[in-house]
């Protein structure tokens, strides 16, 4: 495992069936304004199928107003509009994952810096254990975004952890399909 | 009053500053923030980011109070049997030797009561301006932060405090997607690292503003003056 500051999650194990990979940001309007979105989008995707199979729950979080999600549909089981760029703000998010017992997160999707970012402050807040994937979140600014990264990680993980769909795959047992 | 000279964007978008719908908030000016002995200095930080914004801070406080302006300070900190502390952010706070409830020089790290909970005495809040206590790192979460906000018939917030990528950004955030009119004092924040710090303002100002607008407090103190 490389995530960091800590070895994620914080409890030590991860039994998938609390675990839900949380996709914001997948719209138009993030699409025109980050590097390389399809990358990020395409390691979700392949993440999403395994994460599935193993137990989890895969949700999209669409901002409302624009139904232009641009993720698979195929291997989304849940879609839930917000309002802002917290996937937290103006949503049934908090109760979606409660009502499925899930309460560890891998969040990724398009804005690192925006959508992602809020997300995860969000979801530290409310006492989710979150892990930002740093290989499926595309930033707007490749020197911001690293930056987004290491305010994570400050004072022993501010808003949870970072690392990759890899190092998620590697937890649940499964090498990168 | 007229609007402030920031970046991206004059701020507020819809004229010039309103003293009845424009609030001060000062996030988390707290000992275990930004004095000796608390939270920020146990898990070996530099007090120096974290303190940069007072004097600054200060002086818009004043200013605010002068134009009559709502002033709202929050305080991050947990009941003194961490029942509203979740387990993760505990055991994060014990791993990096800072843990949450554990005693310090300043009292109990983060704990509600204890002197490290404390706002330091230059931005000390005074008698009749809001104190929002909070759980986590926004002030909009398990708060009455909003509704304090409506009932005054706020729209618009100018925000100091610390720390700017953590605390600041959170609530900044939750404010903007809440429709709220954001500026941030650039010279009024600081983070424990300082180019965390200069990402932090640059994301507020990205696509044109996305989360407001940031500016020096000269400007806001250059705004407020005017006739």
């Amino acid at each position: 495992m490389s995530t960091s500051p800590y070895p994620w999650p914080y409890g030590g194990t991860l039994d998938p069936r609390r675990l839900a990979l949380v996709v914001v940001g997948a719209q138009g309007w993030w699409a025109a304004r980050t590097i390389d979105p399809e990358a990020a989008l395409g390691a979700l995707e392949r993440a999403a199928k395994v994460v599935r199979d193993a137990g989890g729950t895969v949700v999209v979080v669409r901002k409302a107003g624009a139904d232009d999600s641009i993720f698979d549909p195929e291997v989304v089981d849940l879609t839930v509009e917000c309002a802002g760029m917290s996937g937290f703000s103006g949503s049934s998010l908090d109760l979606h994952l409660r009502a499925l017992g899930c309460d560890h997160l891998a969040v990724g999707g398009l804005g690192l810096e925006t959508a992602v970012y809020s997300t995860m402050s969000g979801a530290n807040d409310r006492g989710y254990e979150a892990l930002a994937l740093a290989d499926a979140a595309a930033p707007h600014d490749r020197a911001v975004g690293e930056r987004a990264l290491s305010s994570i990680t400050m004072s022993g993980g501010i808003f949870g952890a970072i690392g990759t769909t890899s190092d998620l795959l590697e937890l649940l047992g499964k090498e990168q399909p | 009053m007229k609007q402030v000279a920031a970046d991206p964007y004059t701020w507020p978008y819809d004229g010039p500053v309103d003293p009845a719908r424009t609030a001060l908030v000062c996030i988390d000016w707290q000992v275990d923030f930004c004095g000796p002995g608390g939270y920020v200095d146990a898990m070996g930080y530099d007090l120096k980011l974290t303190r940069a914004g007072l004097e600054p801070t200060a002086v818009v406080l004043a200013a605010a109070r002068a134009a009559g302006m709502m002033v709202v300070h929050t305080r991050e900190g947990h009941l003194p049997d961490l029942s509203d502390c979740p387990p993760n952010k505990l055991w994060r706070s014990k791993r990096i030797g800072a843990g949450i409830g554990d005693t310090g020089p300043c009292g109990r790290i983060l704990v509600k009561g204890e002197p490290g909970w404390e706002i330091v005495p230059e931005v000390a809040p005074i008698a009749g301006e809001a104190i929002v206590d909070k759980p986590g790192k926004g002030a909009f979460y398990a708060t009455n932060l909003d509704l304090l906000l409506r009932v005054a018939g706020i729209a618009h917030l100018i925000f100091t405090g610390i720390t700017t990528d953590v605390c600041v950004h959170t609530t900044m955030r939750e404010a903007n997607d809440k429709g709220y009119e954001c500026l941030l004092l650039e010279d009024c924040t600081g983070a424990t690292d300082y180019g965390n710090y200069l990402a932090a303002l640059q994301m507020v100002k990205m696509q044109g503003g996305v989360f407001g607008a940031v500016a020096p407090s000269s400007a806001l103190l250059d705004a407020m003056e005017a006739a």
